[in-house]
């Protein structure tokens, strides 16, 4: 009966540490994700400049470059941010990516489109035009990182 | 299988472990095994992975350590509310399964996050009401005056009341983040926005002092006046504010500390704990004494003698951890909020609506600020505090609130991931 009794004890026993080893090890297994997920989100930074404004499971596929609202008094804007894909399109009406609804902008007032490794910003023909870095655009024109875009009453930054 | 879906079943497998070998080690210790206790935990199994499955079909990217962790922390709570309070073992397991339910009800509800704003009164007259309630006709059920009975149901509003105030502030101040911002008028060195503006923010600062001198709860109005400054700094990122509300409060907690002679008992226990060690600070005293004892391994479940505390399944359970499972299990339980917290503030920034952004933040300083409230009380580092430790102590309306928080930054983290 002793024997019985002490293997009992040591079940007992082993159940104590194995439980803060379990406990760790689920730990373990979270932090590892976490950190996975940051560098993989490190690896998007550097390689192609974007920083938080991706998902979960947007691994294979991240966004090269993004439009932040910088000056938006009248809150015309609901976000903050706009990621580019391949092209965005700004304007009045609702099916434009990036909709300002303001008299001051036409229904289709500009877009943005990818040509190889530049993003164009062109006119659409708009009443009141486009202000880059304080100047009038004509027609057409290759964005560089931290030009600044004045729509009607919203500016915009770009990034890449 | 998608890669969010396997990670988030094997984390949930690993949590189920926990729960088993805690179960286990228990019940073998001090005899009381019984198949109803594991048939118990092989039901709680089942269903939080059930719901990881119905959810997954719908909610496919969204973040999946968060369920893992609630559940983790719940494993552990229900070791040690089997090992302190054999009694409420059941009702716990109950008030965890409620919360799973609740949490995939609120991750139905905030499918589309951006669409609550619009009922952000209701959700803030809603709140503060509860909170006024309490204040006024709250009862007082094992020293915290913050119990609402009608009828047979008996609820903690205060634990509800702050997740309706959070959405409140998230849609308010994120609206008129502009005006804060920019709509400001100086007063010597401090720029402040309009008096207008702030006027919510004054009458959440005057229910917290009600808070403080009514319910002598002084970690409560702690964890709202914080939230609460925190996420209108995080609106306008100005320090000007933190500064005035920081102003703000220790004037109040200054005022009420000479006025009020409870609130005076409150600090000199917390001052000078020895002063009456078997009286009025027997509480905390044994707080102190059992999580010295515990050392870096602790004594071991059943092997210690936290029963000693008072109320040590809900507010004081942190000390039951350090006395049996050691600074091992006191730093497991922290990190596992601190990995909360994270994946709160990584929803926050990968959102790109303000209104989420501010709500998933909101909610990930709540958690950080309970827990440090609660763990600053029972180590003596705050004054005495009645606020629970979330999913792990006893108690329904603190696990179902903490669930229906989860379930939104679940929720948020759903719809900022796909672009």
């Amino acid at each position: 009966m002793p024997g019985k009794l002490q293997v009992f004890n040591m079940v007992v026993i082993a159940l104590q540490y194995s439980l803060v080893v379990l406990l760790y090890y689920f730990l373990y297994r979270v932090v590892k994700l976490a950190a996975r997920d940051l560098a993989s989100l490190a690896i998007a930074d550097l390689t192609e400049g974007v920083v938080w404004n991706k998902g979960e499971n947007a691994a294979g596929f991240s966004s090269p470059a993004r439009l932040v609202v910088i000056d938006d008094r009248q809150e015309l804007l609901p976000q903050t941010l706009y990621t580019i894909v391949d092209s965005l399109t700004i304007g009045r009406s609702q099916h434009n990516n990036v909709v300002i609804d303001n008299s001051f902008v036409s229904h289709e007032h500009a877009c943005i489109s990818r040509l190889k490794h530049n993003y164009m910003l062109a006119d659409l023909n708009s009443t009141n035009g486009i202000i880059v870095n304080g100047q009038q655009l004509e027609g057409e024109t290759a964005l560089v990182d931290g030009d600044i875009i004045q729509i009607g009453a919203v500016t915009l930054k770009f990034e890449r | 299988m998608k890669y969010e879906k396997r990670t988030e079943l094997s984390l949930l497998l690993i949590a189920g472990l926990v729960l088993l070998n805690g179960y286990l080690a228990v019940t073998l210790a001090n005899h009381q095994f019984s198949y109803q206790g594991l048939s118990i935990i092989s039901a709680l199994f089942v269903f939080w992975t059930l719901i990881s499955l119905t959810i997954r079909r719908y909610f496919s990217s969204a973040d999946p350590l968060l369920l893992p962790l609630a559940v983790f922390l719940a494993s552990i709570g229900l070791t040690l509310i089997l090992r302190l309070r054999p009694d409420l073992f059941i009702p716990q397991a109950m008030w965890l399964s409620a919360g799973l339910i609740a949490f995939i009800i609120t991750v139905i509800i905030f499918r589309q996050p951006e669409g609550i704003s619009q009922y952000k009164y209701l959700c803030g007259i809603t709140g503060i009401i509860l909170l006024v309630f309490t204040i006024a006709f709250g009862v007082d059920i094992g020293g915290n005056k913050n119990w609402i009975i009608l009828g047979p149901v008996r609820f903690q509003p205060a634990e509800f009341a702050k997740l309706l105030i959070i959405i409140f502030l998230a849609a308010y101040l994120s609206e008129r983040r502009q005006l804060l911002t920019y709509a400001t008028r100086h007063y010597g060195p401090l720029t402040l926005p309009h008096p207008r503006f702030i006027a919510p923010l004054m009458v959440l600062w005057a229910l917290t002092m009600a808070m403080l001198i009514v319910q002598r709860d002084l970690g409560s109005a702690l964890l709202y006046f914080g939230t609460t400054v925190t996420m209108a700094y995080m609106a306008s990122g100005r320090w000007s504010y933190v500064a005035l509300a920081l102003c703000m409060f220790f004037t109040g907690s200054a005022i009420c500390y000479l006025i009020f002679p409870h609130v005076q008992v409150r600090i000199d226990i917390w001052l000078n704990p020895w002063a009456d060690p078997t009286g009025r600070s027997y509480q905390i005293v044994q707080s102190l004494f059992a999580l010295g004892s515990g050392g870096l391994l602790g004594s071991g479940l059943t092997f210690g003698y936290p029963s000693i505390i008072p109320e040590v399944h809900t507010d004081f359970i942190f000390a039951a951890i350090g006395e049996e499972l050691g600074l091992a299990g006191t730093a497991a339980v922290i990190i596992a909020y601190i990995l909360i917290v994270y994946r709160a503030f990584r929803a926050a920034l990968a959102s790109q609506i303000p209104f989420t952004m501010l709500l998933a933040g909101g909610l990930g300083v709540l958690t950080a600020l309970q827990v440090f409230i609660i763990i600053g009380g029972v180590t003596k580092f705050l004054p005495l505090t009645g606020i629970t430790l979330p999913l792990i102590s006893y108690g329904g309306s603190s696990m179902v609130a903490s669930f229906i928080l989860l379930g939104m930054l679940f929720a948020i983290s759903e719809a900022t991931a796909t672009p």
